[in-house]
């Protein structure tokens, strides 16, 4: 299988700030692989992912996304590459006043012209995949309700909907379970995995859940200080990889001593 | 019974309990100081009422009134310019807002100076625009619309860059990174996000401008106050009274009235 995504020596320093956010990271990722990131907050899990899309201008270093270095592109170039990659927020960031169905079609703006996008006129094929998504994601009887009005898991759902209807070749999952309640944590999780699975998507999550990333990704990589220092098998992750990643003794890192110990 | 005082636990620090203090020894300060440089008499009020009472009920009401129609167009003249400015200004306010935010116009330059521009325009009431603009354009209602119109820009344009700012950020990093450009991230998330915010602060502005046309009426600018200035000024005050009464029924609809839009916009 080839490289979807390639970071070659990437460097991130936000101006003002002295301690560099990311650095040196350099990591690929495979078609269809589901890579969990974690680490302690603050250690630049959300900026790695910022940098993918270019939400956030990585200051150094290379980033080549199905074989085509993004960290070239121009600006117009940019938004026809970002299309490929879905983005989903712990907050959801979905517009709460309208529809679930609205909300969905914003995934297809950026294959629109600009006047049909600015009018709001979605093709009636990207509707109709539209419901197909909702339906597979238990969703489809709230497609008129306003997004307000759904629960944290169904939000989370329906970001996870936009995000494919952009035809991804990678998802980026900004810690999208950490505002849920364990049970739509659990559904969520497994959505993304699965949806990713049969599609052949690869999937970068940000998690705070070490227990979590072990379960549903195949890869991990642990962050601290902006540095890569754990870059393996979800399986493989020991104790002492634990103690790299977050700078603690375990004896410190387990909240009601139920996490089974790798 | 000191020793008790001191065992007390204290659920704030002294500091703070301090700062309070040191707060209200400053205000009774101000008020003593303000009170004795206007020379204003609390109970001096209190005696003079006698006269403030006879001047209310036998000068002032009861109301008696014939050219109803006259105060009927003046009304509805006050209602327009109220409308019409906060419409012509609704629409300034919001092309301007874009250009206001850092999160949508990206040139700092222009954000500094649009919000200063509209800083300078509404920290000048419309009253004082009013006074420049009838020294200028002379007497009349569109003078009125004007004066209302600066000011009300300014105020829009500095609550529509709040609303912005306050949905923009969430919202269009969301639509960004789905390769959407900034025209469709603005049609179809900021601007539907934005609107209840936008609707609210219009409708406030109708009403603050219905009462500042009153006002603006008595220094020339056209409407219900120029009518309301001119029975004062010929001390004809049972008239006078009849178009206070009728202004603060027209002010109260037109509160319940907004009110309403209110409720059935934001839902």
């Amino acid at each position: 299988m080839e490289n979807i995504l390639e970071l070659k020596n990437v460097s991130k320093t936000y101006s003002g700030n002295d301690a560099p956010s990311l650095q040196n990271v350099e990591f690929s990722v495979k078609e269809g692989e589901i890579i969990g990131v974690i680490g302690p907050s603050g250690a630049g899990k959300s900026t790695l992912l910022r940098c993918i899309n270019r939400l956030v201008e990585p200051s150094e270093g290379q980033i080549y996304l199905e074989n085509k270095e993004i960290t070239k592109m121009n600006h117009k170039q940019m938004k026809y590459a970002r299309r490929r990659v879905g983005m989903i927020f712990q907050h959801y960031n979905l517009v709460g006043r309208l529809t679930v169905m609205q909300n969905v079609m914003h995934g297809r703006l950026g294959y629109m012209s600009t006047a049909d996008a600015i009018f709001g006129n979605y093709s009636e094929v990207d509707k109709r995949h539209a419901l197909e998504l909702l339906e597979m994601t238990g969703l489809k009887e709230f497609r008129y309700h306003k997004a307000n009005d759904l629960s944290g898991g169904q939000k989370q759902r329906v970001g996870i909907v936009r995000a494919l209807m952009q035809e991804p070749c990678i998802l980026l999952c900004d810690e999208p379970i950490a505002s849920l309640d364990p049970a739509s944590a659990r559904v969520v999780m497994e959505l993304i995995r699965d949806l990713c699975r049969e599609k052949q998507i690869a999937c970068i999550v940000n998690l705070h859940q070490v227990d979590v990333a072990m379960e549903y990704t195949d890869r991990i990589i642990g962050m601290n200080s902006g540095k890569v220092v754990y870059n393996g098998g979800s399986k493989e992750l020991s104790g002492e990889d634990l103690e790299r990643i977050y700078g603690k003794p375990m004896g410190e890192l387990i909240v009601g001593g139920e996490r089974a110990n790798a | 019974m000191h020793k008790k005082e001191a065992d007390k636990i204290a659920v704030a620090s002294k500091e703070s309990k301090r700062v309070m203090n040191i707060f209200l020894v400053v205000l009774a300060v101000l008020f003593i100081g303000a009170t004795a440089f206007s020379k204003f008499n609390p109970f001096e009020m209190l005696a003079t009422q006698g006269e403030f009472w006879r001047f209310i009920t036998q000068d002032f009401l009861l109301p008696k009134f014939k050219n109803w129609g006259t105060l009927w167009d003046s009304i509805a003249e006050t209602i327009a310019m109220a409308v019409g400015s906060t419409g012509v200004s609704a629409v300034i306010a919001f092309l301007l807002a874009f250009l206001g935010t850092s999160s949508i116009c990206r040139l700092k330059s222009v954000n500094y100076v649009v919000r200063m521009v509209a800083s300078v325009l509404r920290n000048i009431p419309a009253l004082v625009w009013a006074f420049i603009l009838v020294a200028a354009f002379g007497i009349g209602t569109e003078t009125g619309v004007i004066a209302l119109c600066v000011s009300t820009v300014g105020f829009l344009t500095r609550s529509f860059i709040e609303t912005l700012d306050e949905v923009a950020g969430e919202n269009m990093e969301a639509l960004k990174s789905t390769g959407a450009g900034i025209l469709p991230v603005i049609s179809q998330s900021i601007l539907p996000a934005a609107l209840p915010g936008f609707i609210a602060w219009f409708l406030y502005c109708i009403e603050t401008n219905i009462r500042a046309s009153t006002i603006l009426g008595m220094v020339g600018a056209g409407g219900i106050g120029l009518l309301m200035n001119g029975y004062i000024k010929q001390y004809n005050y049972h008239a006078a009274s009849t178009v206070i009464i009728v202004v603060a029924v027209v002010i109260i609809g037109v509160n319940i009235l907004t009110e309403y839009l209110r409720k059935i916009t934001l839902k």
